[in-house]
């Protein structure tokens, strides 16, 4: 599966090579990719820009290009994880398995490089009474993501006159996100709950739909501070010998507490609250743990 | 009906001035020169068993598909023009494999049969943005469409008109009044699957006018255990008119 680090490298350098195609699409005000090389497109893009609609237009998409250079300057990670953290927001997202039972959590910071835009803000979409969504990686994105699925989930409902099941619903995001498979969605999602059988299941994905279903798994910039934990935890990974025993809800809400409140220690996008959500056969109950305000 | 006949009997979409939509009701008509079929629906699966008319000796009988597979837990049993029966059957196919696409689990009985009245209903339209064809007038066939979802074995029939009903047993086409009669002394709740498939046989035996034969019956079971459909095979078949 692709990670958040290896879908920004793939896309750095088709970014840098966006502005040059500017000139060519003047009409085109969706520039706003562009900020890489803006003087450079404005060059260019004068010397073929003639016709005064087309100039018109041409203005327009600079002026655009311009002030999101402006608003966002220098990318506060790399300049290839622009889009990342672009418009706020990469943070962590998890989602552990039990026997009857699955814990969806997230931390609530917004981050923009080195600020705070926002201390809570929700990246958890309740699906159903038994399915839960938390989505990392671009705030924008998420919300039209969750708006969207929503709506998809509100028509299946009247269409056939039941609740989407988890597996429904895993396939359904997994569809959702490959249909935009070249300007994906730029979300990491974990979804969580209950299936058919009763059984707790967690899926993890990547931002054009690969997904894997298993008992535990994080997302967002605190994964590969918590993922080990988890692998260690949960599936009892380089436990060699050790019994693998179910744990407890109480005793999987305890271990996502310490894991968020040791990522909140590393990651400066980790912070401020950690929703937990704990879907059981009676429902969602959502419970809400501070971390530090730093 | 036909006294009021009049030019409001031409377009597919105009209402009489009685409120009729003479050209569905004839399209119902239709169905009442079709042969046969039988749908039966027990807490064990559901039976579908239709007549085939085989208007001459030199006639291949297995060429007279009247029970198609729709997904592999839906099936139905069909009786008017066969041929409006392969568009409305072809979509339903469609519509299942997409469901299984979209969400990975199967379509309900009761969601397939929809989309199946929602295309019925579609004449008289313009074509669509999606491409789909423009319809002159409505579909001239009913389907028994039998299938197992997980609230169980289901029994539906759809009209021209875009209606549907849930039945626990129905008959339809030219038999169908006597059949239906039938069905309603002889349907008891706590039918079984065998059983049903007896009485299935024995109500066609009774309205059609040929002796039943291997070759002029065709009888397909949905079982609630398996949750396939599936039609019987020659020798299925013949241990069924064996046993009646």
């Amino acid at each position: 599966m692709l990670s958040e680090g290896t879908l920004g490298a793939v896309w750095g350098p088709s970014l840098a090579v966006l502005p040059t195609r500017v000139p060519r699409e003047p009409g085109c005000t969706a520039s706003g990719l562009g900020p890489i090389s803006t003087s450079t497109s404005i060059l260019t893009g004068l010397c073929f820009v003639r016709a005064p609609r087309a100039r018109f237009w041409f203005i327009v998409s600079c002026v655009y290009v311009v002030g999101l250079t402006g608003a966002f300057g220098r990318p506060p990670v790399s300049g290839s994880s622009l889009l990342l953290c672009g418009s706020g927001s990469c943070r962590t997202v998890l989602a552990v398995a039990g026997k009857d039972f699955c814990v969806v959590a997230s931390d609530t910071r917004l981050g923009l490089g080195y600020s705070i835009p926002s201390r809570k803000v929700s990246r958890i979409l309740k699906m159903t009474d038994k399915v839960v969504l938390a989505s990392s990686g671009m705030q924008a994105d998420m919300m039209t993501l969750h708006k969207t699925l929503r709506m998809r989930l509100v028509k299946y409902q009247q269409n056939h006159q039941k609740d989407m099941s988890l597996t429904a619903a895993s396939q359904m995001l997994s569809n959702m996100l490959y249909t935009r498979r070249f300007f994906p969605y730029y979300t990491f999602n974990v979804l969580g709950g209950i299936d058919e059988k009763g059984e707790g299941w967690a899926y993890g994905y990547d931002a054009i739909g690969s997904h894997e279903k298993v008992s535990a798994v994080c997302s967002g910039t605190g994964q590969t501070l918590i993922q080990p934990v988890l692998d260690n935890q949960i599936e009892f990974k380089q436990q060699w010998g050790a019994p693998k025993v179910d744990l407890s809800l109480e005793a999987t809400v305890e271990l996502i507490r310490d894991a968020f409140t040791s990522a909140g220690e590393r990651d400066i996008y980790t912070g401020d609250y950690v929703e937990i959500c704990k879907i059981t056969k009676d429902g969602v109950e959502v419970e809400e743990f501070q971390l530090k305000f730093d | 009906m036909f006294l009021t006949r009049s030019e409001y009997d031409r377009g597919v979409n105009t209402f009489s001035p009685e409120g009729r939509l003479f050209q569905v009701e004839y399209a119902i008509e239709a169905i009442k020169l079709g042969s046969t079929a039988v749908g039966i629906c027990t807490s064990e699966g559901v039976i579908l068993a239709v007549e085939k008319r085989l208007t001459s000796p030199l006639l291949t009988p297995s060429s007279i598909e009247k029970v198609l597979e729709i997904d592999t837990h839906i099936g139905a049993a069909m009786s008017g023009l066969t041929a409006d029966a392969r568009t409305l059957i072809d979509h339903g196919r469609i519509v299942t494999q997409e469901h299984r696409f979209t969400y990975d689990e199967p379509l309900s009985v009761e969601s397939t049969t929809q989309s199946l009245c929602d295309l019925a209903l579609r004449f008289g339209e313009d074509g669509r943005d999606d491409g789909a064809d423009a319809m002159a007038r409505p579909f001239g066939v009913a389907l028994l469409i039998a299938g197992v979802d997980e609230s169980g074995p289901a029994l539906y029939h759809t009209d021209p008109s875009g209606t549907y009903v849930k039945w626990m047993a129905k008959a339809i086409g030219a038999g169908s009044e006597g059949a239906q009669t039938a069905l309603q002394e002889a349907w008891s709740a706590g039918m079984t699957l065998a059983e049903a498939e007896g009485l299935a046989l024995k109500t066609l035996k009774a309205v059609m006018e040929e002796k039943v034969s291997g070759e002029n019956v065709e009888v397909a079971a949905v079982t609630a255990e398996s949750g396939k459909f599936k039609v019987y095979g020659k020798e299925q078949l013949m241990e069924c008119i064996g046993r009646l």
